[in-house]
């Protein structure tokens, strides 16, 4: 029997956070993220920059990054940690 | 550019107070109303010798005084009082309307807004007397308005009243104090800007930004050295 | 003229890349900016790394513990 399961997701709103508390609290949870894991990050602007951290601090393969939401007051984007 | 804290921000503090909510934001200095319903210890009355008995009590480690914001319309005899004070301090004044003969030795900033007209006054006004402007910007002024101010008093901008920036500056829709910052930044811009609530703003949003909330620090060691590896920025030194 | 200094403390999220970027971009080769912050910049410095590539000196002149002042130039070509 095969079974299928849901990525084990995590709601990541850092809107609330202070900007100077931001990018270690985003950082905090990507490196918390099980293999396969999805964080579900939203936040007040375009999160261009934690993309390009990923791609530069663990590779083009290691993740992916899929917009939800473009603003104008929300940018909600999906990011998951490739497995392996 | 060196960043202020208005003593509008938090009118019942002391200047105790202010000095540790600007300590923990690590602005540059204060600058103070001069009201009855500010707490700051310059007092509003017009006694001299009063006024020297506070200044002398004033905290000795108090933040640096950059500004004091007089009431409008002051006269002439109450204007020479402040030059007196502000000169004791290493403040400059900003006066909300202009005078006809205005004291000498003593920074003077004549505040206008956001329309080019009375920024254009203001600026031949701060000519004639060898003084200064202060303008006074509503984060949600028309971004289109800042070049046409700019161009005016590009000379004569001493200091700037950010109105509804701190913890109201991510509640604005307007582009204008990011498009307001890089304008100052590129025309070379050496003067102050206070932070101050905007017109109605919630005085406890502003108490608790100021004193409880941390921050407007990256990573471990080793990310860090992982971080330098990663940079392939030319060096341009 | 002053040097160019930019504090983006005051700059709401939103605004603050488009407002770093388009001061970057205002820059005349050779010319520099210093960029005052509360946190070092590592997401800035990435996206310039990508979006301006071979373009940015960046050096370090203060690193915290309250401020962080980054001298940011546009190289010559």
């Amino acid at each position: 029997m095969i079974t299928t399961t849901q990525p084990a997701t995590e709601i990541l709103d850092v809107r609330p956070v202070e900007p100077k508390h931001r990018f270690e609290t985003i950082i905090g949870a990507w490196q918390g993220l099980a293999p396969g894991g999805v964080l579900d990050l939203w936040v007040d602007h375009d999160p261009q920059c934690m993309y390009y951290t990923l791609k530069a601090e663990y590779g083009d393969e290691s993740f992916s990054f899929d917009y939800l939401e473009q603003g104008p007051e929300t940018w909600r984007v999906l990011v998951t940690k490739h497995k392996g | 550019m060196r960043l202020c804290l208005s003593s509008d921000t938090l009118p019942a503090g002391s200047l105790t107070e202010l000095t540790q909510a600007a300590r923990r934001r690590a602005l540059a200095g204060l600058e103070l109303r001069i009201d009855a319903g500010h707490r700051h210890g310059l007092d509003e009355t017009l006694c001299t010798i009063r006024q020297q008995a506070n200044i002398d009590c004033l905290p000795g480690d108090h933040m640096p005084i950059s500004w004091l914001l007089l009431p409008r319309d002051v006269s002439l005899v109450v204007l020479l009082i402040w030059a007196g004070v502000a000169d004791s301090l290493g403040a400059g004044l900003i006066l909300q309307s202009p005078v006809s003969d205005p004291p000498a030795g003593v920074k003077l900033a004549l505040l206008h807004g956001d329309d080019p007209t009375e920024a254009i006054q203001a600026a031949a006004w701060a000519n004639r007397h060898n003084a200064f402007t202060c303008w006074e910007v509503e984060s949600d002024m028309d971004p289109n308005s800042i070049q046409a101010v700019l161009s005016q008093t590009k000379v004569t901008l001493a200091h700037i009243r950010l109105l509804g920036s701190g913890p109201e500056a991510g509640q604005s829709t307007s582009p204008t104090t990011g498009m307001l910052m890089g304008r100052l930044a590129l025309s070379g811009y050496d003067g102050t800007i206070s932070l101050a609530p905007s017109r109605g703003a919630d005085p406890d949003l502003w108490r608790r930004w100021l004193f409880e909330t941390r921050g407007w620090g990256c990573g471990t060691a080793a990310q860090k050295q992982a971080r330098a590896q990663a940079f392939k920025l030319s060096d341009a030194s | 003229m002053a040097e160019k200094v930019l504090d983006v403390r005051i700059i709401p999220p939103r605004q603050k890349h488009p407002a770093i970027f388009a001061a970057f971009d205002a820059l005349e080769a050779g010319d520099y900016f210093v960029l005052v912050n509360d946190h070092d910049p590592v997401p800035l410095r990435y996206q310039f790394n990508f979006e301006r590539a071979g373009q940015v000196g960046w050096e370090y002149l203060d690193q915290g513990p309250e401020l962080w002042r980054v001298k940011i130039s546009k190289v010559k070509a």
